[in-house]
This record gives C-alpha cells, sequence and structure tokens, in this order.
C-alpha cells in the first residue's frame, strides 16, 4: 500500500509526481488487492499494475513496478502516509484548487474516492500521489477544455482574419503554384478572354512584384483568376500580388474555393475600394473563390464596410454569378452570397456582367492586377478591351476579394490582401482600388514596405475601418481617372519598385565599387604615367609619383611632341615609384597571404619610398662611418642587425635562405662544394 | 620575391644623400632588406584587416599600420 508513497518519499528515486501518481495509485489499488507486494517486485507490480482497477497500464507502470521492488517498508508507512495523506491531500486539494477551476469539483469528488481508497488501501502511496492524480486529471481535463475552447473561439472570432490572411497567403501560394502549372489549364478554362485580362490585370495588380511571369499564365485564366485575384488582391493588395495571382489562377482552374478565397479576398479587397463596381466584382470573385474557403464571411464584413457605398445592384446584376454577388453583397450589405462555390466561369460571366456596371472600379483594379504581373500584356488587353474588360474584371476582382473576406472569415486574406493592396497602392490606381477593398484590413496587417501601405490604405478604407474615409475619395477619384494608367502605373510602380531594389542594391555596390573607381580612376593615370616614366626614364621621384595622375592625364592627349614633352614632365613630376607596380604588389600579396585590394598600392608606394629613403641614409651613414664609399654587404647586415631582424641566435644566413633567390644567395653565402672543380664565388 | 626588383640599386643610390655605390652583394642584401621590410609590414596590415573582420586587406589597413612598421625598420 504505502509502496508508492514510501517509495516516493523514502527511496525518491524518482519523482515523477505524475507518473507515480497513476502508478501509485494502481499500487494501491493493487495493494489492496494484494498484499505481498513487496517481495514480488517488478513481477507483482507488473501483474498488479495490471490487474489495477484503474488499468493504467502506461509506461507509469514502470516506474511502479521499480518502486514496489524497492518498497520494502509498506505496514509502516502505510500508517504514516494514511495520516499524513489525507492531510496533504487537503492541502493539495487546497492548492488546486485555486490553481484550476475544474479541479476543485473533480478534486472535491476525486479527493473523497481517493480517500476512500487510500484509507482502504492505506494510502495510496502518497498524499502527492492521490492529489496529483486528482490535479493531473483535473488539469487535464482543464486544459483540454481550454484548448477545446480555444479552438472553437478563433474561428468564430473575427479577428480569424490573421488566419484568414494567412490562409490566404496560403492560398494563394498554392494557387501560383497550380496555376503555374495550371495556366495551361486555366486559359482552356476561361471563357472569355475578356475576362481573362481583366482577371490577369487584376492579378498582376495585386501581385505585381511577386510575378510577372505568373501574369502571362494569369492572364490565361483571366476570369477565374482574375476574379480571386481581383478578390484577393483587393483584401490583400500588396502582398499576395502574384501569390493571388497564381492562386487565384490555380485556385480557378483547380480550386476555387480555397485558393481564391484568398486571392479572391484581395482582389475583393481591391475592388471594394472602387465601390460602386468593385463591389459587384468582388462578390463574383469572391463566390467564386469563397467555394472553399470561408472568405465570404470576411468579404461579408470588408464588403460592408467598404461596400456599404457600393451597390448592391451592381451585384445584383451580376446575376451570373449569384454566389458572387451575394457575396459582395453581403459584403455591402447586401444578399448574401457565399455560394462561393460558383465557378471560374461564373465568376467571370457575373465579372463581365459587372463590367459594364463597373465602370471605373473595374478597370482600375483589373488594371492594378495586371501591373504587377504583366505590364505589356496588360497594357494591351485594357486597351483593347477597355471599359468592358475591365469593369468585369475589377468587379470580378472584387468580387472575389469580397468573397475571399467573407467566405475565410476574416482569416488568411487580411495578409495576403495586404500584400496585393500594396501593390495596388503603387499606383494611384491602386489606392482608389483600395478604398473599397476590404483589402484595407489586410492592408494594414500586413504591413509592407511604405509605400504598399499608404496604398493599402487607400484600399483599405472601405473595406476596414482604419482606413481614413478621405482615402476612399481619392481612390474612387482615381478610379474613375485612372482607367488605362492604372495599368500604366501600375506598371511603372512595378518598374520602380524593381528599380527601387535594384538601387538599392547598387547602391551597395556602387559604394564598394567607389574605392576600387577612385583607385582604378588613379591607377591608369599613375600607369601612364609610370610607362611614361619608364620610357623617358627620368629619375625617381616619389613625390612625382602624386603627380601623376594630374599630369599623365594631362599627358596622355598629347600625341609626338607632347610625349616628349610628357616624358620630361612626368620624369620631373613623377618619380619613378622606388618599386614597380606589379613587383610591389605581387610581393605584398605573396606575403600577405590574403585578398588584397588594389587601392593599397598608393599606400604601399608612399610607405615604401620613404623606407627607401631611410634604408639609404642608413647605409649610407654607415658606410661613411667605415670610411666607404661603397655600400658593402656588412653594412647591410649592420642595419638588419639593427632592425632587429637578425640576433646572435638568429643568423643572417637564414634570413638570406628564406628570402632571397638561389642567385642571391650564392652571392651571399658560399656554397661548401666537396671537392668539386666548380669554386663557389664568395663576394664580399 | 621570385623576380628582381628592377631597378632596385638606382633607386637607391637616387636615394643616397651622398654619392655611393653599391656592392654586388649589397643588393642583394637591400632586396633582402626590403623583402623583410614588406613581409612585417604585409602581416601587420593582415592583423589589421582580421580585426576588421575583414579578409581583404585595404589601403587603409595598410596606412594604419604603416607607421609602426616603418618606426620599427629605423634602424
Amino acid at each position: 500500500m504505502g509502496n508508492t508513497v514510501s517509495a516516493a518519499k523514502g527511496l525518491s528515486r524518482k519523482r515523477p509526481r505524475q507518473s507515480l501518481n497513476v502508478t501509485a495509485f494502481e499500487k494501491r489499488l493493487k495493494d489492496a488487492e494484494e498484499e505481498p507486494e513487496n517481495s514480488i517486485g517488478d513481477h507483482s507490480s507488473l501483474s498488479l499494475s495490471s490487474s489495477s482497477s484503474l488499468s493504467l497500464k502506461t509506461p507509469f507502470v514502470d516506474v511502479h513496478t521499480e518502486k514496489r521492488g524497492l518498497q520494502r517498508r509498506v505496514s509502516n508507512r502505510r500508517k504514516i502516509t494514511e495520516e499524513e495523506f489525507s492531510a496533504a491531500l487537503s492541502k493539495q486539494q487546497m492548492g488546486d484548487v485555486s490553481r484550476e477551476a475544474l479541479q476543485g469539483r473533480e478534486v472535491g469528488g476525486e479527493d473523497t474516492n481517493l480517500a476512500g481508497i487510500t484509507l482502504g488501501l492505506s494510502k495510496l502511496s502518497e498524499p502527492d500521489v492521490t492529489v496529483d492524480i486528482v490535479n493531473c486529471q483535473t488539469a487535464l481535463y482543464d486544459q483540454h477544455d481550454a484548448m477545446t475552447s480555444n479552438f472553437s473561439i478563433k474561428p468564430t472570432i473575427m479577428a480569424t482574419q490573421l488566419q484568414r490572411d494567412i490562409q490566404e497567403e496560403e492560398e494563394r501560394r498554392e494557387e501560383e503554384r497550380q496555376k503555374s502549372a495550371e495556366e495551361e489549364e486555366v486559359v482552356t478554362n476561361m471563357e472569355e478572354d475578356e475576362g481573362k485580362e481583366n482577371v490577369d490585370k487584376t492579378q498582376d495588380v495585386s501581385s505585381k512584384p511577386e510575378e510577372k511571369d505568373n501574369a502571362v499564365g494569369f492572364q490565361t485564366f483571366d476570369l477565374d483568376d482574375g476574379v480571386e485575384a481581383a478578390a484577393d488582391s483587393q483584401s490583400e493588395d500588396v502582398e499576395g500580388g502574384s501569390e493571388e495571382e497564381e492562386a487565384a489562377v490555380g485556385s480557378q482552374a483547380e480550386e476555387e474555393g480555397v485558393e481564391q478565397s484568398p486571392t479572391q479576398e484581395e482582389t475583393a479587397a481591391d475592388f471594394q475600394s472602387e465601390d460602386v463596381e468593385g463591389l459587384s466584382e468582388e462578390e463574383e470573385a469572391a463566390a467564386e473563390e469563397d467555394e472553399g474557403e470561408e472568405q465570404s464571411p470576411t468579404q461579408e464584413e470588408t464588403a460592408a464596410d467598404s461596400q456599404s457605398e457600393e451597390e448592391e445592384a451592381a451585384a445584383t446584376s451580376q446575376a451570373e454569378d449569384k454566389d458572387v454577388e451575394q457575396s459582395q453583397t453581403e459584403e455591402e450589405d447586401g444578399p448574401p452570397e457565399n455560394a462561393a462555390a460558383a465557378s471560374p466561369s461564373e465568376e467571370e460571366e457575373a465579372a463581365a456582367g459587372s463590367h459594364p456596371e463597373d465602370e471605373g472600379g473595374s478597370e482600375e483594379v483589373y488594371q492594378l492586377q495586371r501591373d504587377d504581373e504583366e505590364k505589356s500584356d496588360g497594357a494591351d488587353r485594357q486597351t483593347d478591351e477597355d471599359d468592358n474588360d475591365e469593369e468585369r474584371n475589377q468587379e470580378e476582382e472584387r468580387h472575389i476579394s469580397r468573397r475571399a473576406f467573407r467566405s475565410e472569415g476574416g482569416l488568411v486574406l487580411p495578409v495576403v490582401t495586404a500584400t496585393e493592396a500594396h501593390s495596388f497602392m503603387k499606383s494611384k490606381s491602386y489606392s482608389a482600388l483600395g478604398l473599397n477593398t476590404s483589402l484595407e484590413r489586410i492592408q494594414n496587417q500586413t504591413g509592407k514596405p511604405d509605400w504598399t501601405k499608404p496604398s493599402l490604405q487607400h484600399l483599405d478604407e472601405d473595406f476596414w475601418d482604419e482606413n481614413d474615409p478621405a482615402d476612399r475619395k481619392n481612390a474612387s477619384f482615381h478610379l474613375l481617372h485612372v482607367s488605362h494608367d492604372a495599368e500604366v502605373s501600375r506598371q511603372q510602380e512595378d518598374v520602380e519598385a524593381a528599380a527601387e531594389e535594384a538601387g538599392e542594391h547598387e547602391e551597395e555596390s556602387d559604394e564598394e565599387e567607389d574605392d576600387n573607381e577612385d583607385f582604378l580612376g588613379k591607377t591608369p593615370a599613375f600607369v601612364r604615367e609610370k610607362i611614361k616614366f619608364f620610357t623617358s626614364s627620368p629619375p625617381a621621384l616619389p613625390s612625382v609619383s602624386k603627380n601623376l595622375p594630374a599630369s599623365s592625364a594631362s599627358k596622355a592627349l598629347p600625341a609626338a611632341k607632347p610625349k616628349q614633352a610628357r616624358r620630361r614632365r612626368t620624369g620631373l613630376s613623377r618619380r619613378k615609384t622606388v618599386l614597380p607596380k606589379t613587383y610591389l604588389m605581387s610581393v605584398f600579396k605573396h606575403f600577405a597571404k590574403t585578398k588584397v585590394s588594389a587601392d593599397v598600392f598608393p599606400v604601399l608606394n608612399e610607405i615604401m619610398d620613404k623606407f627607401f629613403d631611410r634604408v639609404a641614409e642608413d647605409l649610407e651613414t654607415y658606410a661613411a662611418h667605415a670610411n666607404r664609399k661603397t655600400i658593402k654587404v656588412e653594412d647591410v647586415k649592420l642595419l638588419l642587425r639593427r632592425q632587429g631582424y637578425i640576433n646572435d641566435k638568429v643568423p643572417v644566413e637564414v634570413l638570406i635562405e628564406k628570402y632571397l633567390r638561389m642567385d642571391q644567395r650564392k652571392i651571399l653565402i658560399p656554397i661548401a662544394t666537396s671537392g668539386n672543380v666548380v669554386i663557389p664565388k664568395i663576394r664580399k | 620575391m621570385l623576380k628582381k626588383p628592377p631597378k632596385l640599386k638606382s633607386t637607391i643610390r637616387s636615394k643616397a644623400k651622398g654619392n655611393v655605390d653599391i656592392a654586388a652583394g649589397s643588393e642583394a642584401m637591400i632586396e633582402l632588406l626590403t623583402l623583410l621590410f614588406l613581409n612585417s609590414l604585409a602581416e601587420e596590415a593582415k592583423a589589421k584587416a582580421f580585426e576588421e573582420k575583414s579578409a581583404t586587406i585595404r589601403a587603409h589597413h595598410v596606412k594604419a599600420v604603416s607607421k609602426k612598421v616603418l618606426r620599427k625598420a629605423r634602424g
């Protein structure tokens, strides 16, 4: 009985409270059943555990068995444990209760049970164990509840937008991938070329930065993808630009539900900004996308916010996609759509239908999308289709975006839309679109680059309360005005963005290059001077070297006559460097053993110049000191010694062997020949 | 090291205040001198560059160490 308790306390080898609890509990049960346990040890414990009513055949059993084997003073401990147990239980219960509400009741019930059991069993091993058991159970229970509750809450919460965003993004990505793969399919699916273009546009807008390649594919997708993209882009604007499109495309081709929703939402968000027209489109788009996703609810929300202005009628007019419309209308406060299951074709149709309704917005939205991916294509298409296509696309996109929002229930979309929104934001059109689209919300969340943010805000306005109404107005204006411009602007923005990026890179590289450039600039002149110098063979003047660049530049131009002049000048102005550049640099690099930038040469030159000055002076002094007019080897040796290179311990020969070439070595060090005819010349 | 520094002799001679001759062997020794000097210079510059976590020796590295090395090579 008290095995567990005693084991835990006495042995205290392992104190896996929880495990003990189980095992302990089992033990107690078993003990009650079978008293002779101590001696049995593992075997008994095993049997006990199996027989225990608790049937806690968990790893705990092992522990239990172990302890049981160790336990010996069962009887004694029982008594103690009983008393202590009750006390401990009470204490623990108190503590547990405070910790977990549930525990209270459980504990109470369990306690009594445990207590009863323990008493009968002469304590479950430990008060802790029993309490733990209770606690554990309660803990589990609580946790479980908490978890479940949490889960339940999430989906319901609007805040799930985040999820939506994530989902959207994911979806979009998926879509994108799918799109790429399915581009072809999409093309076929695309009912209307126009629709496709529109869709593409929207997609482009949204995913401008991301996928230009996809844009091509997107275009093929047309309505299906575009709508989705529009929806998504709207919602997320910048972010998912490419993603959305892909998603839109892929989703459309494959599944509109999941994938599309993000894109749709985005597009929807974008469209929403457009107010009037966007709604219908978005709804459609959203509807299409929402099929599989919860976006519709979210879209609705966003749509409702932003689209309050928008026309439900527009949505309704898009009878083609009832679902889509509904989704939009929902957003707009109109009829709930979320039928979403609308197929891409439906969206397209709806978009087409909505297009006429949504003139400005759709176009812009569409344009926006396209810009992202294919500026050229979009432009072409737009021009061709003009209003109709654009409108439809825009509408669709809005639909999609809206639906996405709604269907997703505020999940994922925000992120995606934000991204899309960003892309949109680039151009004015974006801003306009953003007004209506639910992207606002998403955009805000995504928090993309600065440039995107402002655009997003615009887009989000309609959709999200966060954005300022002013933006909406601006956006709406933009929408109206910018039809082609949107695309162009978008494209431009894309370019700009790219340029910005490139610029950034360039800047970095430039900085690095600056030094090189400077040096390079000098060297050529310098080299030129050098060459001239050598040809002219004027005396070397270190100071001249610095003047060389300037002089060389001027000299380089002239021809024959100037050549001579140059020579002189070079000779005068530029004293040959103490050492040739190549030689100097090669030696230095050899010694450095690491990369040496070329810009060290001038510095090196200067240093060598000074060095040679000193060396010459010293040597001269030494020679003069020795009343000689010739610098001899011993003079240099002396100098080396003074410099510290040579010691009594380090003979100069070592250095000679180390650094000098063989021919020089031969000169300096007499080579012993064993009786060879060759007699080394010893030079002194 | 592998090549013979061209015009080393004339360089020294030009620098020398008085008219001094340079013996043949001493020319080699002077070569040794320069090599040793460059070696220490490069080593110091390398250390300095590593200090700045740069694998490439740059001009400012060399400049920073030049004074110290020059002073050491004063004799």
